[in-house]
């Protein structure tokens, strides 16, 4: 049986075929993205006698990147897990599976689901995901300074260790004490420490990266406001603001 | 999922006038499978920020997408319009492989501009683009878009 004609049979003829270049196939079966687009899955015989390569051309990739980057490590072994796990594989950013002719139809559906799961995580950014927080933070940070020197999770006072901060940049002879915050925990914690090292007279400048200014209960946005020089409501806006910041403070 | 933006509003910010806060780069972006292009904008009252994003595959070009999210100031991102190419059938032009519009179907509303229309006004990803930048209401500058044309 060939190919086209198993994977027409798996589908009870429910599927249409296209053949967008020579001896490459379009499937177009009822399988669909939330906005409606048929899943892409082209298939083609491979060089060993009997087996057959679905693939998606990088096209899972490319729609995931209109609202969501794998920019960063933790987001790239997520993907890596569901490639892994729905026994699909990725190259140069293109999934794929291989079968012989008469599993095409199963490798197929196996193949659609790794590739709805792949275009679920835009989902992990707002929801599961938030604990990337800390992860992206840190590579905007990473990007954004160049001629900075900056030091990770510091202790400004080395008799007071549990005073940490998560960045120290030096800046001329006020060095910034930038802190992350996720949750009114750390919220009061940033609050507490840059309120010691006014009473210690350290010279500093505080800044403070919310991941979300407005999830912060009133008492801690007021105490919050009260302690830091400069706040950077979001991730987004931390982003195009903070390297304007440093270079507005490397300029006095 | 909670509607954070009516028809009305949505349509408005596709529709208001804009500027440029940050322009689309010289050179497209090249990815392994897809090379892509981005740009910022807010409209003339300051009221809405957008992202532009334009994406197209480097082994199947018909298959492109330009597209915009967009929000007021303090509300979450959404995706407003996708412009997309040929790429193959869609659940509501099922027969045809023809350009077609996302847009946000209010009603049915899930998170993803779901309603896809048919349209016969662009054909390639240049005429997509002309096409795209005239829907939103921003006027094709070749201060800003003198590289956009260009291959790489």
């Amino acid at each position: 049986m060939d190919f086209l004609d198993s994977i027409r049979e798996g589908f009870n003829n429910r599927v249409d075929f296209k053949e967008k270049r020579p001896g490459v196939w379009s499937v177009r079966a009822p399988i669909y993205h939330e906005d409606g687009d048929m899943i892409d899955v082209f298939v083609e015989r491979t060089n060993g006698d009997d087996t057959v390569r679905l693939r998606d051309a990088g096209l899972t990739l490319m729609r995931l990147s209109y609202d969501y980057d794998l920019n960063t490590d933790n987001k790239r072994k997520i993907f890596q897990e569901i490639i892994l796990k729905n026994g699909v594989e990725e190259e140069d950013d293109e999934i794929f599976i291989d079968a012989k002719t008469e599993n095409v139809f199963p490798a197929m559906m196996q193949f659609a689901q790794a590739v709805a799961k792949v275009g679920s995580m835009r989902y992990f950014g707002r929801e599961v995901v938030r604990s990337l927080f800390y992860e992206q933070l840190d590579e905007i940070v990473a990007k954004s300074v160049k001629n900075v020197p900056y030091q990770k999770n510091v202790a400004p006072v080395p008799e007071r260790p549990e005073l940490e901060v998560d960045y120290r940049f030096e800046v001329n002879s006020k060095p910034i004490f930038l802190m992350a915050v996720r949750g009114s925990n750390k919220a009061k914690q940033a609050a507490i420490n840059f309120l010691e090292f006014r009473q210690l007279k350290l010279p500093y400048r505080a800044f403070v990266a919310h991941e979300n200014l407005g999830d912060l209960p009133k008492n801690d946005i007021t105490i919050v406001t009260r302690a830091a020089d400069k706040q950077f409501t979001d991730l987004d806006n931390f982003r195009t603001d903070f390297p304007r910041a440093l270079e507005a403070e490397l300029a006095n | 999922m909670v509607a954070h933006y009516t028809q009305e509003e949505i349509e408005a910010m596709i529709a208001c006038p804009k500027v440029i806060v940050q322009p689309l780069a010289k050179k497209w972006d090249g990815k392994p499978k897809h090379r892509q292009n981005e740009m910022e904008l807010r409209s003339a009252d300051g009221k809405y920020e957008y992202k532009v994003f334009l994406r197209q595959n480097v082994e199947f070009e018909e298959n492109f997408s330009i597209g915009v999210r967009g929000r007021e100031k303090g509300k979450p991102w959404m995706t407003l319009l996708r412009v997309n190419g040929p790429h193959g059938p869609n659940k509501e032009i099922r027969h045809h492989e023809k350009p077609h519009v996302h847009y946000h179907d209010f009603d049915n509303f899930t998170g993803d501009p779901a309603l896809a229309i048919p349209v016969e006004d662009y054909f390639s990803l240049n005429e997509a683009i002309v096409y795209f930048f005239k829907k939103i209401n921003l006027p094709i500058s070749s201060d800003y878009f003198g590289g956009l044309f260009a291959r790489t």
